[in-house]
């Protein structure tokens, strides 16, 4: 069932058995997963089923530290979330990403990749993938010309990937709106989360929209599930039972922010021409050069992969920090797709010669947990008064000294296969040199602000996603994660999302 | 097979074309085989300006090694053999650099220690 919440008489009380705040890949995800099952769903979107500026505009917030993109452009706030525009780039974590690692700070989920397995499987069938299939050798049955690079094993691996652009608001709105027990109300945007007295117990959420309507939402259940940023927003800004804001007795909420940083680190040049399929970026799955558990370990460095673009075509591309500053969000997607085509152009002027055989490498890693990355809460308001998001972005040596490092062993290895040779960036060259370039982009993934811990002064969640000390409000999606891990965040929250559905199912 | 077909045939992708000057410069070495100032793999990837470009910026960082015979004697003990055998011998070695950690960082390029000498010696013969 679909309500609009401008529609409704003021001051509606909506009731329900579990509430669930934000309908992106992780609400949505849960929400199916309660489908028929006789439970009264109710699904809260801040916005409608299309963007709209004004609501867009309620995601604005500040930045400082490292430079970031505007934050109103990195979430999308209609129904479907920001798989309205994401790249559908999938690969589960490595079992490393779930350890402690011994220099790696406050790493450690209190999981294990095996705890969430099942969910991956569950995952793949919500994002609409091919079955949980990440082995190169299966995929080499299945589609001709996976040739891997010749590189010692030992120290490289094949790390896989799915891509499916499924977008949640086209897939799922039919199934959601037809429900029978999922209540979908549009334009509710939750401004306040209120406890009960002790604050052990969320009473009831208070919802706004832009036509002066204000509803209240009871439920049994509360499952915050609108992204890093504005979970996080929400918790901290409804203050006037928590002076520090919801689950943050211990001043973790907003903290570890980690993103992906995805950066053109090297050039390999290949001495000659090497027939695969397996780097190339063409929908089908592929693979991204990855360093082994071992190597990691020995080398005291943070997960990341490296994959390969034409040289001839990468060297024309602006980096996305750049090039995605507009304010307004629709100019700054123009402007990167228009950068796009005019490299391809240019590119086309360049197929002869040794370049052709020659790549970017761009880095994918995770940021290492760090509490001076973090969302707080500016002293500007919104247009339905809640404060704005800021955001102090905070990288440390460790993640510069992993980069150096990842390129630096692909580049060994790359010479000792004699496959090729391979050219650092500026940037990395000079070991002591811990500045980044213009050129550092994110992912657009945030994650760590709401992180997983069972111990209540380290994370702002249990295992089980539930804030610490309210025992009916979880957190669903990337804000729940340790440590960021190299892969790109959605298959893993979704999996995550429903592992807290589940679950919650066995407490409704 | 002669050297200079050896060359083109393992350079047929490459632009490069080493200058023929070079490949009878004598260094006044008896046991001196022109072969080793040429830098087989990456001569692939790179052209003569290249290569010699980066001869300097080695010779820039080692000082110490600016010198055709202290060069030839740091790239091979033992040059003895067809240029089959010679250019065996070579990649053999650079391959056991990058294998034991043997590389040097030159304008960013990761390389064999072995070839950016390589390098090296060419500019020192242009």
């Amino acid at each position: 069932m679909h309500f609009d919440a401008r529609n409704l008489p003021n001051n509606s009380t909506i009731e329900g058995d579990i509430c669930i705040i934000g309908a992106g890949a992780a609400g949505i995800s849960i929400a199916l997963d309660w489908s028929k099952t006789g439970k009264k769903v109710i699904l809260l979107e801040g916005g409608g089923f299309k963007y709209e500026t004004q609501l867009q505009n309620l995601y604005k917030g500040k930045s400082t530290g490292q430079k970031y993109y505007p934050l109103h452009g990195t979430r999308l706030h209609y129904f479907g979330g920001t798989t309205g525009h994401w790249s559908g780039f999938c690969s589960p974590f490595d079992s490393l990403d779930f350890d402690k690692r011994d220099w790696v700070p406050e790493s450690g989920w209190p999981i294990t990749k095996k705890d969430i397995d099942p969910y991956y499987i569950k995952a793949q069938k919500v994002l609409q993938l091919g079955s949980y299939e990440y082995d190169l050798n299966y995929w080499q049955k299945e589609i001709e010309n996976l040739n891997p690079f010749p590189l010692d094993n030992s120290v490289v691996w094949n790390k896989m990937w799915q891509f499916n652009r499924s977008r949640f608001g086209e897939l799922y709105k039919n199934e959601i709106v037809n429900s029978n027990n999922i209540h979908l109300y549009t334009y509710a945007n939750v401004v306040n989360i209120l406890a009960n007295e002790n604050v052990s117990t969320i009473n009831e959420v208070v919802v706004k929209n832009h036509a002066g309507k204000e509803h209240t939402v009871k439920a049994k259940q509360f499952i915050l599930a609108s992204g890093a940023i504005q979970n996080t927003r929400m918790l901290l800004a409804s203050n006037s039972q928590a002076k520090q804001g919801l689950g943050n007795d211990n001043d973790i909420v907003g903290r570890y922010f980690m993103e992906h940083l995805e950066i053109s680190t090297s050039e390999l040049w290949l001495l000659k021409p090497f027939p695969t399929d397996l780097y190339q970026y063409n929908g089908k799955p592929r693979a991204e050069l990855a360093i082994t558990k071992e190597k990691q370990i020995e080398n005291k460095i943070l997960n990341g992969t490296l994959s390969l673009s034409p040289l001839s075509y990468a060297k024309h591309t602006i980096p996305r920090m750049e090039l995605l500053q507009e304010d307004d969000y629709n100019k700054a997607i123009k402007n990167y797709r228009a950068n796009m085509a005019e490299a391809k152009e240019k590119a086309k002027l360049e197929n002869t010669g040794s370049i052709t055989r020659a790549f970017e490498l761009d880095i994918r890693i995770e940021q290492a947990p760090n509490p001076n990355s973090r969302i707080s809460l500016d002293s500007e308001k919104d247009e339905l008064g809640v404060p704005r998001a800021s955001l102090h972005w905070d990288l440390t040596d460790l993640d510069k000294r992993s980069i150096r490092k990842i390129n630096q062993l692909v580049g060994i290895e790359a010479g000792k296969a004699n496959l090729g040779r391979m050219k650092l960036n500026d940037f990395l060259r000079d070991e002591n040199d811990n500045s980044w370039p213009d050129g550092t982009n994110a992912g657009w993934h945030h994650m760590g602000t709401t992180r997983m811990s069972n111990d209540p002064k380290k994370g702002v969640v249990d295992e089980n996603c539930q804030v610490h000390g309210i025992n009916n409000l979880h957190i669903a999606g990337s804000g729940c994660f340790t440590t960021s891990g190299a892969s790109n965040p959605t298959l893993t929250l979704v999996a995550l999302s429903l592992r807290l559905s589940e679950y919650l199912k066995g407490k409704v | 097979m002669k050297r200079r077909e050896f060359i083109i045939g393992a350079a047929s992708i490459a632009a490069i074309s080493i200058p023929s000057v070079y490949y009878y410069f004598n260094l006044g070495d008896a046991d001196y085989n022109p072969l080793i100032a040429e830098p087989q793999s990456l001569s692939l990837i790179w052209d003569t300006e290249t290569i010699t470009s980066i001869g300097s910026k080695y010779l820039q960082q080692y000082p110490d090694e600016n010198n055709k015979q202290t060069l030839v004697k740091k790239i091979v003990k033992n040059i003895s053999g067809s240029d089959e055998v010679v250019i065996q011998k070579l990649n053999k070695q650079i391959k056991k650099d990058f294998e034991i950690g043997n590389t040097v960082l030159i304008d960013g390029w990761i390389l064999s220690k072995t070839e950016a000498r390589q390098c090296a010696l060419l500019t020192t013969q242009q």
